[in-house]
């Protein structure tokens, strides 16, 4: 008799058992056209930070990775390579305080630090270079929402004992109604400019140390200073003026608003790290260190915005 | 291209929520009649066979774990209640929707796929659309002008994830396009990968249909390979038969009770014996004719024990 033959008495009142075999004819169709070379899944779980002081030969290095992550990869070992022949075990945090392990470097120099994560099933490196000892050239960034003093500017506008707190300055209601805010960033040099037009902007001047060492070459363009240090960063402060009651916003500003317009070069710190959520498993992600072509950066822009070639 | 095609038979471990069950019956196999469809539930009807501490040494498996390929069909006699052939199928089961529309990937816009709105799904059916649960289900699609299903045309999902449309710049144009953008949250929108999506390289212009917007398919998950079961309903089967042939037997002369006994000994059919005569006395017939009121006092044991 056929397995999907059956021959029952008819009874009534009756239930009726009948064994069913059932199959499944499957096919594995492997890697399809459209997902050729996007299709691998690059699930970035090994990541670190770190912190060191001017000067400092000793870094503190952070595990980053995500432990909601890793909660079930037990079998994880991560390992820091300071770049010196010198290696240090780091493990996944299990707590809100992300695990760490300092190290101190014998030597100056420039040192490629790494973490490694070794597993059986995901073999990941993390690289960053760093300059061991750090050095004294990190320009330090006022906190915009805060208060900074002491910027002695040789040129038409001396802020030296004046305060800016953009808080209480924005908030008019509780101000007299008048209020000048000092604004400052970073730039691209425009003393070549100044040198070509000359007349029409204002003279050089040039700050010294009390050794007599020039430490920045300050001139002014449509009114705002520009700070040229030996380094290479500019430095450009300036004023608003006649920001009356009326005028002012009602909103918090952002400062970015203020710097469009006289800043040509947007500055990108290589130790700056972007790190692009990602969207699925089917997407690449990608870091912009990774990105060396126009290609991968049309990719990383995710649509937002294409790239053309001029 | 595909890096290769591997084929093999498993025994199906499907759910029953994910199939359907119809069946229709005639009287005979000579019946002209038209074949009319009734659909059984086959969450009360269909069962999975579990594993046992027989079949496994896992511990954790019997009781919950599916064996594969057998099940219980649980038939009620109310629904089969007439002599002749019932013809049951078992198929995956079925979803409708539309294709909301036939898009691309922002980030990968060599990928096409189709969008899904969930609100146009059945809410019975929309559980299924989670990220990656319609990987490996296959797309039918009906004719926009007849609203028939186009013959022996199909495709096959490869990939379904919760999207977002976003407006993309262009190149060719200075026009803006809808793409759309995975999205790890649950939204109204799925994109679905299918095969084949992309133009082969041998002709890299043309493009495979895919579907168009609006249209209607039909989505059936491949859990199962449907099947069909043929059940005839008889009054005799071999075992009642051979009651007939060989069971136990008694005729009460007297009264002319003839009584056929199951392998038990139970009353299974009794005969009430007679005969037809003339007006002179002769036999004209023998009968026998079913009795429909049993005799219970002629059972077999208190006969022979006598």
């Amino acid at each position: 008799m056929d397995k999907n033959y059956y021959k029952i008495l008819l009874n009534s009142g009756s239930t009726y058992n009948i064994p069913v075999w059932l199959d499944n004819t499957i096919d594995e169709m492997g890697v399809m056209v459209g997902f050729d070379g996007n299709i691998g899944i690059e699930n970035h779980l090994c990541d670190f930070t770190y912190i060191t002081t001017t000067g400092s030969t000793t870094i503190e290095v952070f595990n980053t990775a995500d432990p909601s992550v890793l909660r079930s990869i037990t079998e994880a070992i991560f390992t820091v390579n300071w770049g010196d022949g010198n290696m240090s075990d780091l493990p996944v945090s299990v707590s809100n305080t992300l695990s760490s392990t300092t190290h101190t470097y014998s030597g100056s120099g420039i040192y490629t630090v790494s973490i490694s994560l070794n597993s059986p099933w995901s073999n990941q490196v993390i690289e960053k270079t760093l300059p061991i000892p750090v050095p004294d050239d990190v320009f330090n960034k006022p906190n915009p929402l805060g208060t900074f003093t002491g910027l002695t500017i040789p040129a038409y506008v001396n802020l030296t004992g004046q305060t800016q707190n953009y808080l209480n300055d924005l908030n008019y209601t509780n101000n007299t109604g008048y209020t000048t805010f000092n604004f400052m960033a970073l730039g691209r040099s425009r003393i070549d400019e100044f040198q070509l037009y000359g007349g029409g902007y204002s003279g050089i001047t040039t700050g010294t140390t009390d050794s007599g060492t020039t430490i920045y070459t300050a001139y002014t363009i449509d009114n705002l200073q520009y700070f040229d240090y030996p380094d290479g960063i500019t430095q450009i402060t300036g004023t608003t003026s006649d920001f009356y009651m009326e005028s002012v916003f009602n909103n918090m500003i952002t400062r970015n608003e203020h710097f469009i317009g006289f800043i040509d070069d947007p500055i990108i710190y290589s130790d700056v790290f972007i790190k692009r959520g990602q969207q699925s498993v089917l997407e690449q992600t990608l870091r912009l260190s990774e990105i060396d072509n126009t290609g991968l950066l049309q990719i990383y822009g995710n649509g937002y915005f294409n790239i053309q070639k001029q | 291209m595909a890096i290769g095609t591997y084929g093999v038979i498993r025994p199906s471990d499907v759910s029953p929520a994910d199939v359907d069950i119809f069946y229709y019956y005639v009287s005979g196999l000579t019946t002209t009649a038209p074949v009319t469809l009734k659909a059984l539930s086959p969450a009360t009807i269909l069962t999975p066979v579990y594993h046992n501490s027989q079949t496994t040494t896992d511990t954790v498996a019997p009781g919950v774990e599916i064996l594969g390929g057998l099940y219980n069909l649980q038939l009620q006699s109310s629904d089969f209640s007439e002599y002749g052939y019932y013809t049951i199928h078992i198929r995956p089961k079925q979803i409708r929707t539309t294709i909301t529309d036939c898009g691309v990937l922002a980030s990968l816009p060599s990928v096409r796929g189709l969008v899904i709105d969930l609100g146009n799904v059945s809410p019975t059916d929309v559980s299924k659309f989670t990220p990656q649960g319609l990987v490996g289900y296959r797309i039918e699609y009906l004719d926009t002008n007849t609203s028939q299903k186009i013959p022996n045309f199909y495709t096959i999902v490869t990939s379904c994830f919760y999207c977002l449309p976003i407006t993309s710049n262009v190149s060719s144009t200075t026009q803006k396009v809808i793409r759309y953008q995975y999205s790890d949250q649950a939204t109204n929108l799925m994109f679905l990968t299918i095969t084949p999506s992309s133009a082969p390289s041998s002709k890299p212009n043309t493009v495979p249909n895919i579907g168009t917007p609006n249209q209607k398919i039909i989505l059936t998950n491949t859990f199962v390979n449907p099947t069909t079961i043929e059940i005839e309903m008889v009054e005799y089967d071999t075992q009642s038969l051979a009651y007939a042939l060989y069971g136990n037997q008694t005729k009460a002369v007297a009264e002319g009770v003839y009584t056929i006994y199951d392998d038990n000994n139970n009353i299974y059919k009794q005969y009430n014996l007679y005969e037809i005569n003339d007006t002179y006395g002769d036999t004209l017939y023998e009968v026998r004719e079913l009795k429909t009121d049993i005799d219970q006092t002629l059972t077999f044991n208190s006969i022979t024990s006598q």
